[in-house]
């Protein structure tokens, strides 16, 4: 699907650069951009919010509680492994349903993270009042729960579970919705939540049990699973960013808050589509960003991100020379691809955020910014860009 | 689009009918599919062993007879496309 909102971003800003995207001051795609996402999904909306976007329509993140923008979301395929995740029902799911022990459901009428009326209200009924999903979800796997949870009334501890009861943690939470994230490789991951004073009173919202670590976009669900699938976004005309085999620079900011696993998915870059080739890019693995510029030979180097946190990092490919190497730089640490004999003679044909086809195994995230210049950048400059 | 539920015997031939009908290829050893095409992996359901995958077509699937597409569609799936 095309955009159709004109913003002039590419263009050089005066530093260069032949691409300067700021997403985090747009609120649709240009029309030069193709987006797709063959369902709906979920992101936090400018007044802090869950909202929902249709099939192909680009989500742009904000922070529930800044209400900052924080730019394009770009993420892979996820399941809600959980039935039921906003009226928690006690019967009819075809995986799981929720047990209540020692509860008293007051009501379902309450304002949501959504701003409507689903969040269900529980009530201690006597100590260690639980509600807990009815079926252990497969077999031991590093799996995310994410849930909004806040006070109502009481002080007492509010704990979640992953493994039916057998043990469990507090957290502490207030009366302001906050989604929470727990990470579980149990093997039995019965998943559920326990007021331990009786009649302290919580509300509670949008769980979610996916494959992996780190949470993504709030999927709902009802009597079944719920797939979401990828976004896969790119320009595919570009010739006005002067690409070059030789020497470039590529910026990127953006937070990452679920890592992919056992892939080099591209994050964003230079692609050759036809050839199904990358060019010069930024590549994701587990907690580690990697810096790729490839052709006849190429070169790679890699630094770890932390997931959740906001990173800056740019990359700047010297092939001229006879020393040719990557140099990159991550939140102001430096490092590359050392001296190589680099040709990155790959031509591509589109900037990708995201890479078709790969969709199952790439990160979800936001990207705030990207630019790139067709010039080699030094090992002082990058670290300006980055600090 | 329109949502197709496929199972096999198991996963390599999910794969199979998957590689056959040209809905998805193999790279690096990650299953990549075509553009126009969604495919969910799922395994087991509902205590059933074989393999499952739900299939979403943007367009017309002429594929029809390559794939194990269960007839009629279950009327209460264990997962579905958002």
């Amino acid at each position: 699907m095309k955009g159709n909102a004109y913003i002039p971003f590419m263009r050089s800003r005066g530093d260069g650069s032949t691409l300067n995207l700021d997403f985090t001051k747009m609120s649709a795609l240009d029309s030069r951009f193709t987006f797709t996402r063959s369902t709906t999904a979920t992101y936090i909306n400018s007044s802090g919010y869950v909202a929902s976007a249709a099939i192909n329509e680009a989500r742009f993140e904000c922070d529930a509680t800044t209400l900052a923008a924080k730019g394009l979301l770009i993420e892979g395929a996820a399941t809600n492994l959980l039935n039921f995740s906003e009226t928690f029902a006690t019967t009819g799911g075809t995986n799981n349903n929720w047990t209540d022990t020692n509860l008293t459901r007051t009501s379902t009428n309450n304002t949501s993270p959504r701003n409507d009326a689903t969040a269900l209200r529980i009530t201690a009924s006597a100590a260690n009042g639980t509600i807990i999903s009815s079926a252990a979800l497969g077999t031991s796997a590093a799996r995310t729960l994410s849930v909004w949870l806040r006070r109502v009334t009481g002080t007492g501890n509010i704990q979640y579970t992953l493994d039916n009861g057998s043990t469990y943690t507090t957290q502490a939470i207030t009366a302001v919705w906050v989604r929470y994230t727990f990470a579980t490789t149990t093997a039995a991951q019965r998943v559920g939540f326990r007021i331990v004073t009786s009649a302290d009173a919580i509300e509670i919202w949008g769980a979610q049990l996916e494959d992996g670590t780190g949470a993504s976009s709030y999927i709902p669900t009802t009597t079944a699973q719920v797939a979401r699938a990828e976004d896969v976004c790119n320009i595919g005309t570009i010739t006005a960013f002067n690409y070059s085999t030789t020497n470039g620079t590529l910026f990127y900011s953006g937070v990452i808050t679920k890592q992919n696993t056992g892939a080099y998915p591209i994050r964003l870059g230079f692609y050759k589509t036809n050839t199904d080739e990358k060019c010069f890019n930024f590549l994701t693995n587990t907690n580690t960003l990697f810096f790729n510029a490839t052709g006849a030979v190429s070169a790679e180097t890699s630094k770890p991100f932390t997931i959740n946190t906001a990173f800056k990092a740019v990359m700047s490919l010297d092939a001229s020379l006879a020393t040719a190497e990557v140099i990159v730089n991550l939140n102001g640490s430096t490092g590359s691809s050392g001296a190589t004999a680099l040709t990155a003679t790959n031509i591509p044909t589109q900037f990708s955020f995201g890479q078709a086809g790969y969709g199952a195994n790439f990160p979800c995230g936001t990207i705030a910014a990207v630019k790139y210049w067709p010039l080699t950048k030094t090992a002082a400059e990058l670290a300006v860009l980055t600090a | 689009m329109t949502d197709y539920y496929l199972r096999t015997s198991t996963k390599s031939n999910m794969e199979a009918c998957l590689f056959a009908a040209g809905i998805a290829t193999v790279k690096d050893g990650m299953l990549i599919v075509a553009e126009t095409y969604t495919v969910d992996m799922i395994g087991e359901a509902d205590g059933d062993s074989r393999y499952h995958a739900n299939l979403r077509v943007c367009g017309d699937l002429t594929q029809l007879d390559e794939l194990p597409i269960l007839d009629p569609a279950p009327t209460t799936p264990m997962r579905v496309f958002a």
